[in-house]
């Protein structure tokens, strides 16, 4: 009788881990606090025992806590951020030339030239959005690329695990790949850092206190689902 | 399950033409809002401006680049759910049209038990 009762139970509140999931929101403003270094090492634990592919465990994780660090990535991202809008945007006034070279360049990198990600692209060069909005701590994921099947799949387990993690114990975190350009487009920082074959970067991790209460729950989309049930399809949203 | 045309699948969209994106859309309770700007600071989009003491999302019309600019909404709901005292509110989803268009998709609803 006992497990009934846990299932009726169940049926009407959310359990705790639910409640982090559905909570959690990006947070994108930080206090200046550190983040004690035992909460960082228990969030990569988490990390540690996410589940992969065959095993292979094919991440390695950078934590970051120097400014002076954080700054310099930062700065080398808004550099090279301004140079990509300089060669890509059309819309500036007297650029209107640039305009096929812009479309044939979003034409072979569709993904990635999206407008959506164009216009942070924007926002960060024009210093109306940070790149790891002032977190006093930063965890660089990088994928080993031997790994089995999609490892970056894996890292994105392991990141979210992380994530959980880290809002578990009141920090807030943001996902931030725009940190990809100071590792794909320039040397210093992989030399710094020693990064090299097979280490390629996926993601990266701001951790922090966050000033006021983000997390909470928010409309969202809902999606269509094919439900598959006594031979007959529905489609749940 | 939906399915894109073909010449859809041809259109990618391009940064000039703004009229391809539904941005979401966010209502400030002007009673509840006490203008203090954490929105402003936390908007990964730049879409929410403080004017006469009081948040107010930027226009959803007119020049991206311009002064103030508009709005590129992604629905996050980061605002609503930071703000003190609860005066937002996300009133329209964000959606897409040609290669990007938003399929199998419906009305936006808060976590349900």
């Amino acid at each position: 009788m006992k497990a009934k009762t846990d299932t009726e139970r169940l049926a009407q509140q959310y359990t705790a881990t639910e409640e982090v999931i559905l909570r959690r929101r990006s947070v994108r403003l930080y206090q200046k606090k550190q983040v004690p270094e035992f909460m960082v090492k228990r969030i990569l634990e988490a990390g540690r025992f996410a589940p992969s592919a065959g095993n292979a465990q094919p991440w390695k994780f950078v934590v970051l806590r120097d400014p002076e660090l954080i700054q310099g990535i930062t700065e080398t991202v808004v550099r090279l951020l301004k140079v990509f809008r300089a060669v890509l945007d059309y819309r500036r006034p007297g650029f209107f030339w640039l305009r096929p070279l812009t479309e044939l360049f979003i034409r072979l990198n569709r993904y990635e030239l999206h407008p959506v990600p164009f216009g942070a692209v924007d926002l960060i060069a024009r210093g109306k959005l940070g790149l790891w909005h002032g977190a006093p701590t930063v965890v660089l994921i990088f994928k080993d690329v031997r790994g089995v099947g999609s490892p970056d799949l894996d890292c994105g387990i392991a990141g979210q695990n992380m994530v959980l993690a880290a809002h578990s114990m009141g920090l807030g975190t943001c996902w931030v790949s725009f940190a990809k350009t100071a590792f794909k487009y320039s040397l210093t920082w992989k030399r710094k850092f020693g990064i090299s074959y097979p280490y390629k970067f996926i993601s990266s991790l701001a951790i922090g206190w966050p000033q006021g209460s983000p997390d909470g729950m928010v409309p969202r989309d809902t999606h269509a689902v094919d439900w598959y049930d006594d031979g007959r399809r529905t489609t749940l949203y | 399950m939906s399915k894109l045309g073909f010449f859809e699948r041809m259109l990618l969209p391009h940064y000039g033409d703004t009229g391809q994106i539904t941005w979401a859309e966010i209502r400030v309770d002007r009673e509840k809002c006490t203008g203090c700007s954490l929105c402003v600071r936390a908007c990964p989009a730049d879409s929410i401006m403080v004017e006469d003491q009081k948040a107010r999302m930027k226009p959803r019309e007119g020049n991206l680049l311009g002064n103030p600019g508009i709005s590129q909404c992604m629905g996050c709901g980061d605002c609503v759910a930071l703000c003190p005292s609860g005066a937002i509110t996300l009133t329209a989803p964000y959606r897409w049209t040609r290669f990007f268009r938003t399929i199998d998709r419906g009305d936006p609803a808060p976590p349900r038990i």
